[in-house]
């Protein structure tokens, strides 16, 4: 199947599996311990356990801004029965700024992949205001559209993404996880 | 009172044995009917066909004990010659299997025990072939209907990756044999081609149990190959996708050296002139 689209969001399927197609205005900058988040590098459990360093960009430090971190592929890319694990919600984040200035709502939480490769998405939003977000009440089978639709967030403004697996590898038979 | 017991525990029966009537005339009704109940209940006839035979005798020495004394609350349950635990399970198969026609979603609670019986019963010969595919392409399927699913149906079904074993195997079975499409109303002949087809029964399902080991294989092996695929599949989007997130990145940074190389010459002559003059 010829892919047209040269955007790896769309050939990684995150528009798709976890956001519709948007137009990317605000540039963002995921980075862990130095080493920068592009689209579909892949990253070890070991290198992503405490949250990344986020700088978004933007003009007016008026403007408040939502991330969301989710896991699509959750508990496994060919059975992702828990579509999409919540890794982390910080809202009111002013632009050019980072989310250590936004409200926390859902705690990072490192991801740890026990089968097959994941795909960890950032996603940024634009707020329209000042508002009471409600954490909700487990990570499991969030939906990014669905929150988005809910808090009047309208479409991303920027995301990104990158691959997980175990520490390991993800070849071979495991008999004890 | 005795009687009154029969009809509670008999509530699935068609007809409703009031308890006004007399208990001689309640009990052989009740019993008649139910033994013509287990013969057009359309599912898993012939395991209860001996059963039926026991629910006789169970409704029989009742009916004994309620003429000598009308006030005994004679327990059905308790009642000697068959064990009790045979007319309970009969009775929780039959409600189940009631229920099974009734509401689809407990589909998913009876694969199980019901393939476990199936297999068991095909070994002892005790079920024929109609009754086999009856019941697997019943489970086999979500949708409400009690028709049999189509051949192309059976093969999307097994092409999931998702699918559990169970109904995979059932999926083989019933493919394997020809569904016959009269099976809500095969109940009747199904009853008549039982007592019949019981010699023929034995030789087939030991065939099948033998083909089904094979049929097992292939199908762990389809179902092996088709995730295999798609886990390539997405391997190849992973690789496609980070290869064109890197052209992108150098392409922009291609460009971004291009106008600061630009932008740089002009600055060393402008700082050379000032440092110079």
């Amino acid at each position: 199947m010829p892919i047209v689209s040269k955007d790896p969001l769309v050939v990684g399927r995150v528009i798709g599996d976890v956001l519709d197609p948007f137009e990317n205005s605000i540039p963002i900058r995921v980075t862990y311990n130095s080493r920068d988040v592009c689209n579909g590098c892949e990253f070890k459990p070991s290198q992503v356990v405490h949250q990344p360093r986020v700088a978004i960009g933007g003009d007016d430090l008026r403007n408040l801004y939502t991330l969301v971190a989710v896991n699509p592929d959750a508990p496994s890319p060919s059975d992702p029965s828990l579509r999409e694990y919540l890794h982390w919600l910080v809202t009111d984040i002013p632009a050019t700024t980072g989310p250590s200035f936004g409200n926390e709502v859902v705690a990072y939480e490192s991801p740890r992949p026990t089968s097959g490769i994941h795909r960890i998405v950032f996603v940024l939003f634009r707020q329209l205001g000042r508002e009471r977000v409600y954490a909700p009440g487990w990570r499991q089978n969030f939906n990014t559209r669905e929150f988005a639709e809910l808090y009047n967030l309208g479409t991303p403004v920027a995301a990104l993404y990158f691959n997980i697996q175990r520490e390991n590898g993800s070849g071979g038979r495991r008999l004890y996880s | 009172m005795a009687s009154s017991k029969i009809v509670t525990t008999n509530t699935d029966l068609p007809r409703d044995s009031s308890s006004s009537s007399s208990p001689l005339s309640s009990a052989a009704a009740t019993s008649s009917s139910s033994s013509s109940y287990f013969l057009l209940h359309d599912q898993n006839l012939h395991y209860y066909s001996s059963s039926s035979m026991v629910m006789d005798d169970l409704l029989n020495s009742i009916y004994t004990t309620a003429t000598t004394t009308t006030s005994h609350p004679s327990n059905p349950s308790s009642s000697p010659p068959p064990p009790p635990k045979t007319v309970d399970d009969v009775w929780k198969d039959m409600i189940l299997t009631h229920s099974h026609r009734d509401s689809p979603h407990h589909h998913n609670h009876h694969p199980f025990e019901e393939m476990t019986l199936e297999a068991f019963l095909s070994k002892n010969g005790a079920v024929t072939d109609d009754d086999l595919t009856a019941v697997p392409s019943l489970h086999n399927h979500h949708p409400v209907a009690h028709q049999f699913p189509p051949v192309p149906a059976v093969e999307g079904s097994s092409s999931s990756a998702a699918e559990p074993f169970a109904n995979g195997i059932d999926a083989a079975v019933a493919a394997g044999v020809p569904a016959p499409s009269s099976s809500s109303g095969g109940g009747g002949g199904g009853g008549g081609g039982g007592g019949g087809g019981g010699a023929a029964a034995v030789a087939k399902g030991k065939r099948r149990a033998v083909e089904e080991p094979v049929d097992k294989a292939t199908l762990q092996k389809q179902r092996r190959m088709i995730k295999n695929r798609e886990s390539a599949a997405r391997s190849r989007e992973r690789k496609q996708a980070y290869t064109t997130d890197l052209e992108s990145n150098v392409q922009q940074l291609e460009i971004e050296n291009a106008r600061l190389l630009s932008e740089e010459v002009p600055l060393i002559i402008y700082i050379l002139l000032h440092i110079i003059a």
